[in-house]
């Protein structure tokens, strides 16, 4: 189990800072959501923190080692694993390239493979069935799903979750937070962005309110889901 | 040595028309054309051609202009809704088939043999010697005309509309089937420079062939494009006059590099203005003197 | 049977051009620019090949070997020296970038070796004739060279964990990298199979005809139009473009007359990108 920190992260595009001073402690183990309302960077310091966008200043550090210098790829080696919100999966390669993706290139050895491949379809039997099958064919769901498979082949200890509800319907939604409540209790440090609220933080254990690229609030997510004044002002009452 | 100044003169000012041509084309419109060569050459033959039948000289010079800009615009309609990567291969490929015409088509264009005897506008004005006077002038004269229209339109909400749709693809979409039109048009008077180019080509030298044209016309004009600033016409005339300058200047290296033959000084030029468009645009893709560089683009937000 | 014979005639050549088609849509896939110099490099492999068989006296077969390997290596170094540092930009900047050099390298071998035509120091063989085919020695070569290429791109590009590096940053450059691919590699590595195939392609093309500055020049539309054809950013597409161009060319001869095949490849492309932008063989695709 690993922690992630965040210490006063200034992240932007073109010269200017988008997220400002973003300091998020997340314990190793723990399962933190950020919400707040569109457009207060919560995609940006996502993409920060998965090594995607380099951050202006700040420092984050995976179970204490220092990772801001570190590009995307040599975080994945670091076992910080992420999924993205869309483009999520390579939808001219199969589902079972997809998933040898998500390990060929960690320096993991080939025998593990077979074993995790196994964890994942455990966890989503519609992936097993389709292993040929072609990743673009796959609904938004299904693609969802392997996303995260993809993620977890990487047998990560930490997992960033970038609006893993986004498009889709009641039925996948319940199953993938189903999944991630799984995944987590083995052990996995989950930090992910929600837009969905109220079902990101019933399943989560910290919530952090991000407005305007600033964190207004971090406090257990029981209490920022009931806190009527915050949901009026930012949430839209979701 | 006077002879030789005029040269330079009348050779740079038809450069620097082709180069306001694509200044229009690439820098304000953001359309590549790496058929200019092809459309150049399109424009001295059409001229050529025209004058050595009949008709009046400046007659064929205003054709051949016509025949650029709607060649022109055919061209780009061919790819206008689709990236500019496209338009390079399209216009490229034009060029290449214009080639290929003016080196087969004998009974149009003579062949490898090119065409003779061209006649000069005003010839009949004036005496022989003092022709090439009148010519530099008469050059000279075109590229104010080119410069002062460019930069009428460079100004104009044309100009601003072409600017925008440049630079941010979202005013293009929605835009939508207006942006193509304005590109074509754009393109088109683009071709109408290049045809005065063409023809001041033909009329200068009085005999024209397939040799004559190649890829340095094109080189020529990206570089000073760049060297200039894209879109800045002040900057293109200063980046023309420079590139031409120091690349004529190479002449003169064959009497100190006697080695190299005259094809072979060509291939060295041709090179340098290789390696020169990619250290422009690797360090100063902005242009060689943005000092000069007209506020036409307004304060940057 | 002159039908059959342009066929033929058509898929030999077709195969020719399907290798620089290959390299070209490996350019547009992964490093998302047309390149342009794609001519200029078959012209410097043709001489490369031409300086190691002809001044060094290898035979030819080395001296394509080693043709491919050292324009790879300077494809890699062009890319390190000119079009790493234009990572960020405009592909149409990229686009001008490799008129650049196409531009330096043509001219340094024409500078070099100078106008004059030359050849490969191979024994002339006389031509087979099958049936009513003839098919000459070159054509051989060409066919079991480019065959045994081409699978080896696709056992490559499906088979080995460097081809689905490729794929993956050719789909997603982001994702991959996310997933602990390092596209400073792969970039590499896509550059040395680009130099190599179109080096290859340039000895069958010196083979075939003759050495010359302009020959690559002479290649870029066709190149250009086979990869087109295919779909711009699929590259076992272009192959199949290639082949199609190849054979349209040959039939065309049956009524223009042969210097008029880059004609036919613009008329191509002048159609496709009216109808079918995407290829014959691609798929629309939203605009990057």
């Amino acid at each position: 189990m690993q922690s992630l920190q965040i210490e006063g992260v200034c992240a932007g595009y073109g010269g200017r800072d988008i997220i400002h001073d973003v300091t998020v402690d997340v314990p190793a183990g723990s399962m933190v959501c950020v919400v707040g309302p569109n457009g207060s960077g919560k995609s940006t310091l996502m993409k920060s923190v998965a090594g995607l966008l380099p951050v202006r200043m700040g420092r984050i550090a995976i179970g204490g080692l220092d990772v801001t210098a570190l590009g995307a790829p040599a975080r994945a080696r670091a076992r910080l694993a992420y999924v993205p919100q869309e483009r999520n999966v390579f939808r001219n390669m199969s589902i079972g390239e997809n998933l040898r993706m998500g390990v060929e290139f960690l320096g993991i050895a080939g025998a593990a493979f077979e074993e995790r491949v196994q964890r994942v379809h455990a966890l989503f039997p519609e992936l097993a069935s389709r292993h040929r099958d072609q990743a673009g064919n796959l609904s938004g769901g299904q693609r969802q799903m392997l996303a995260f498979g993809c993620a977890l082949m990487a047998d990560p200890a930490v997992l960033l979750l970038d609006e893993p509800s986004a498009g889709l319907s009641p039925k996948y939604v319940d199953e993938m937070f189903e999944a991630i409540g799984r995944v987590h209790r083995m052990g996995i440090t989950v930090f992910m962005i929600e837009q969905n609220t109220r079902k990101g933080l019933e399943h989560s254990q910290l919530g952090v309110l991000l407005v305007s690229g600033q964190v207004r609030a971090v406090m257990p997510a029981a209490a920022l889901l009931g806190d009527e004044q915050f949901h009026r002002q930012y949430l839209g009452g979701h | 040595m006077t002879a030789y100044l005029l040269t330079i003169v009348t050779l740079v000012a038809i450069a620097a028309i082709v180069g306001l041509a694509l200044n229009v084309q690439w820098g304000l419109g953001g359309m590549v054309n790496f058929g200019l060569g092809g459309f150049y050459t399109l424009g001295a033959y059409s001229c050529a051609i025209l004058a050595t039948s009949g008709v009046p000289p400046l007659g064929a010079m205003l054709s051949a202009m016509a025949i650029c800009a709607v060649a022109c615009m055919l061209v780009s309609l061919i790819s206008l809704r689709l990236s500019e990567d496209y338009l390079a291969i399209v216009t490229l490929g034009f060029a290449e088939c214009i080639r290929l015409v003016v080196l087969n088509e004998a009974w149009l264009t003579q062949g490898a043999l090119g065409i003779p005897g061209i006649p000069r506008p005003f010839s009949d004005r004036v005496g022989a010697d003092a022709y090439p006077v009148l010519f530099v002038a008469f050059t000279l004269g075109m590229l104010a005309l080119v410069y002062a229209l460019f930069e009428r339109i460079a100004r104009s909400p044309f100009g601003r509309a072409l600017r925008a749709v440049r630079e941010d693809p979202v005013v293009a979409s929605t835009l939508g089937k207006r942006v193509w039109w304005l590109r074509m048009r754009a393109f088109g008077l683009g071709g109408v420079a290049i045809g005065a180019a063409g023809s001041l080509h033909a009329f200068y030298y009085t005999y024209i062939d397939p040799a004559q044209f190649g890829p340095i016309i094109t080189a020529y004009a990206f570089m000073a494009v760049i060297a200039g600033g894209r879109g800045s016409h002040l900057g293109l005339l200063l980046g023309a006059g420079s590139v031409m300058v120091l690349l004529e200047g190479t002449r003169f290296l064959k009497d100190w590099i006697p080695f190299l033959d005259a094809g072979q000084l060509a291939a060295l030029r041709l090179s340098l203005i290789g390696l020169g468009l990619v250290l422009l645009l690797i360090y100063r893709p902005q242009g060689l003197w943005p000092e000069y560089r007209l506020r036409v683009d307004g304060p940057r937000t | 049977m002159h039908f059959v014979q342009l066929l033929v005639n058509g898929i030999v050549t077709g195969l020719i051009v399907a290798l620089p088609a290959l390299a070209l849509s490996f350019t547009f896939a992964i490093l998302r620019f047309a390149n342009f110099a794609i001519g200029a490099m078959l012209t410097f492999g043709a001489y490369t090949a031409y300086v190691l068989n002809v001044a060094a006296e290898w035979p030819l077969v080395w001296a394509a070997c080693g043709s491919a390997v050292l324009c790879g290596l300077v494809c890699v170094a062009t890319d390190r020296a000119v079009y790493r540092r234009l990572r960020g930009r405009t592909s149409v900047t990229l686009l001008v970038a490799s008129m650049g050099v196409a531009f330096f390298f043509e001219n340094i071998v024409r500078l070099v070796f100078g106008n004059s035509i030359r050849g490969f120091d191979v024994e002339v063989a006389r031509p087979i004739r099958l049936g009513e085919l003839r098919v000459n020695h070159e054509q051989i070569v060409t066919l079991s060279v480019t065959c045994t290429a081409l699978f080896l791109v696709w056992f490559l590009l499906t088979r080995t964990k460097l081809g689905r590096a490729m794929r993956a940053v050719a789909d997603d450059p982001e994702l991959a990298a996310v997933r602990g691919v390092d596209s400073d590699r792969v970039i590499a590595w896509t550059w040395f199979i680009v130099g190599g195939l179109t080096a290859i392609a340039a000895v069958l093309i010196g083979l075939d005809g003759a050495i010359e500055p302009l020959m690559g020049w002479n290649y870029v539309i066709i190149v250009f139009a086979a990869a087109i054809l295919g779909g711009l950013a699929s590259p076992m597409a272009a192959v199949a473009g290639a082949l199609l161009l190849g054979v349209v060319e040959e039939l065309a001869t049956l009524a223009l007359p042969s210097t008029y095949r880059t004609g036919v490849a613009f008329a191509l492309i002048a159609l496709l990108l009216l109808f079918r932008p995407w290829g014959l063989f691609g798929k629309p695709r939203v605009e990057r």
